[in-house]
């Protein structure tokens, strides 16, 4: 049991599970939701470090998703470019288009970030339709499936499937050394109190800059990698804003502003989602999107931590109390 | 051409400002953050056409009922949201659930279709040049009415002062005697009801659908933060001014870049003049430091 407190360790072991998980299941269909399911951890943790640790709330997230998303497959059509170095071209654009948000926005407080943040996503939404040469329009970009490593398709799922656990691995890493680093306090500072952590000499813009280029690098190389994954693009599906919100529903029902909380929003919310689509999806159109919002609204009211940050404050407490009565 | 494409952004704009006074009302008075505004419009657009499915009654005339409806569905969404009063990103997070719920609420009863009403009338004025359809034009009467209805009750009445009053100062509103939540409820309820009103009004020129409540939520913010936090006369003022460009970027770009012209416009003013554009004139050093940290 002492090993299992060594947190490095449990992260390892979390991974382990994922990737024998992953193993076991030798069938597409369940591999496909473990992809999903790990894919909107991704999105959410990496949406978790400016939402969720900034405090900066963005609901136009899914536009560095789209632009890392269309950076790699437009290099591979047009200039066959291997999505191998497209993904990280599509994170790097993600971070210049959050290097142009930061110096527009970033100084906004709270409900005129996110409104701006919306605005360019439906921007680039817009965009992306209009110019039908690059983008192809509305109709999308296929990427033609003729697996090999060069062109990153792979015929098994499980290939991809450890794409996105290694994304993850990456994310995970990133943030718990963001946490313990200078910018981890600033930015906890910053998300507290503005005010009185500029006056304790915090720079409270650049802190806030960095999360959200952090952030957005993820975000694109995660859309690039879905759009590996889908081998289709198309403006609505990659630039729409109910991605985003989706994203941050992740994060705030799991427990915002912590490592795990956006994984076990992931982890509760999406296999609930594929559940309800399939069974319901037919009938009831809206009715997963409708129970997705009843949720979101009941955890920010009843537990505002979310479900990671309830239960973990719930041990504490029992700790406490255990520890009281064994010292009298 | 140009002539007529600035009168129709007129008219427009006049159904536009009665979205965001309501959404100015419920930012200023009650303090909400509603990302949520949009769905509203939405719910009044939905009301209005199903009174006409079961009474045959018209939007012009359904109006009177909306109202009521709108103002019933801002009183429970009050109830709901009150607790997270003062803590922005919980708001900004209860409101997007709530637009969830309402979007796919409206998804499962009314289906994905864009629903229209048929026209009234089959001619429209003849002004010179330019034509003004009698749609347009009665929407724009009866927002215009409503308008100054309320800038009356505003400034007149005593509940009007009262709300003021809270905008400016919660606690000092609250320690002059003004019952600061009955207030809040009301602000609230009636910024709900306008933006009911203004969905019914669409509806004559405009299809409903499901999630349109985005394309509203944003533009009323949009006109709101042109005009200037907290100012309705500037709120009005900048209503016009979306509506024109609305019609101009329409007919000169294409109507898919109507939304991107005016976010454009929104980044810009925020970054430059977050006071809105009206401010010039008597600057409220507030205002401001309520945009910017």
């Amino acid at each position: 049991m002492k090993l299992l407190n060594n947190k490095i360790i449990r992260w390892a072991a979390f991974f382990l599970v994922l990737i024998i998980a992953g193993l076991v299941v030798d069938n597409n269909y369940y591999l496909d939701i473990l992809i999903t399911v790990v894919f909107y951890a991704c999105m959410a943790s990496a949406w978790n470090i400016v939402g969720g640790y900034a405090g900066q709330v963005s609901v136009g997230h899914v536009a560095f998703l789209g632009l890392g998303a269309y950076t790699s497959t437009i290099l591979f059509l047009k200039l066959n470019i291997t999505p191998l170095i497209g993904i990280f071209a599509g994170g790097i654009m993600a971070m210049v288009l959050a290097l142009l948000i930061g110096f527009l926005t970033i100084r906004l407080r709270g409900p005129f970030f996110t409104l701006s943040t919306i605005a360019i996503a439906e921007i680039l939404l817009v965009l992306a339709v209009r110019f039908h040469g690059l983008t192809g329009g509305s109709e999308g970009l296929n990427i033609p499936y003729r697996p090999s490593v060069y062109n990153f398709v792979f015929k098994s799922y499980f290939t991809y499937y450890m794409m996105f656990i290694l994304l993850m691995i990456a994310i995970v890493a990133v943030i718990s050394y963001i946490n313990k680093s200078r910018t981890g306090f600033y930015l906890r500072a910053v998300r507290e109190d503005e005010t009185a952590a500029s006056s304790l000499g915090v720079d409270v813009l650049r802190s806030k800059l960095t999360a959200l280029l952090v952030s957005a690098f993820f975000t694109g190389v995660g859309g690039a990698l879905y759009a590996q994954y889908l081998l289709f693009i198309d403006p609505h599906t990659v630039f729409t804003v109910s991605f985003s919100t989706k994203v941050a529903a992740l994060s705030i029902v799991g427990g915002i502003g912590t490592v795990i909380g956006p994984i076990v929003g992931s982890f509760i919310l999406t296999p609930l989602e594929i559940f309800l689509r399939s069974q319901l999806g037919g009938t009831y159109q809206g009715l997963y999107l409708l129970i997705y919002g009843v949720i979101m609204v009941s955890v920010i009211l009843i537990i505002p931590k979310g479900i990671y940050g309830a239960l973990s404050d719930a041990i504490k407490r029992r700790r406490k109390q255990v520890k009281n009565e064994l010292s009298a | 051409m140009l002539l007529q494409l600035i009168i129709s952004g007129i008219l427009l704009g006049g159904v536009y400002a009665l979205t965001s006074m309501g959404l100015s009302l419920v930012f200023g008075v009650s303090k909400i953050v509603n990302f949520a505004h949009g769905d509203f419009v939405v719910i009044g657009m939905y009301s209005a056409l199903s009174i006409f499915y079961v009474t045959g009654l018209v939007p012009y005339i359904s109006w009177i009922i909306v109202i009521p409806i709108s103002f019933g569905v801002g009183y429970l969404a009050y109830q709901l949201m009150k607790r997270t009063i003062g803590e922005d990103v919980n708001q900004i997070f209860i409101t997007i659930g709530l637009s969830m719920i309402i979007q796919n609420l409206i998804l499962m009863l009314y289906k994905s279709d864009y629903r229209a009403m048929k026209s009234l009338f089959d001619s429209s004025i003849k002004l010179g040049n330019v034509y003004i359809s009698y749609e347009s034009l009665l929407a724009f009467g009866i927002a215009v009415l409503v308008t100054i209805g309320f800038l009356w009750f505003l400034n007149k009445t005593d509940t009007g002062r009262a709300m003021r009053a809270v905008s400016q100062d919660k606690s000092a509103a609250s320690l002059m005697g003004v019952k600061v939540e009955k207030i809040s409820v009301l602000a609230f309820g009636l910024g709900i009801s306008m933006a009911g009103l203004a969905g019914c009004l669409l509806l004559t020129m405009y299809a409903a659908y499901p999630t349109a409540g985005g394309v509203y939520n944003l533009l009323a913010w949009v006109i709101v933060v042109l005009g200037g936090l907290g100012q309705v006369g500037g709120a009005l003022a900048a209503a016009f001014i979306i509506g024109i460009c609305e019609t101009l970027t329409g007919f000169y770009i294409g109507p898919d870049f109507r939304q991107v012209v005016y976010y454009l416009f929104f980044i810009a003013i925020l970054i430059i003049k977050p006071q809105g554009l009206f401010s010039g004139i008597k600057l409220h050093k507030k205002v401001k430091d309520e945009v910017t940290e």
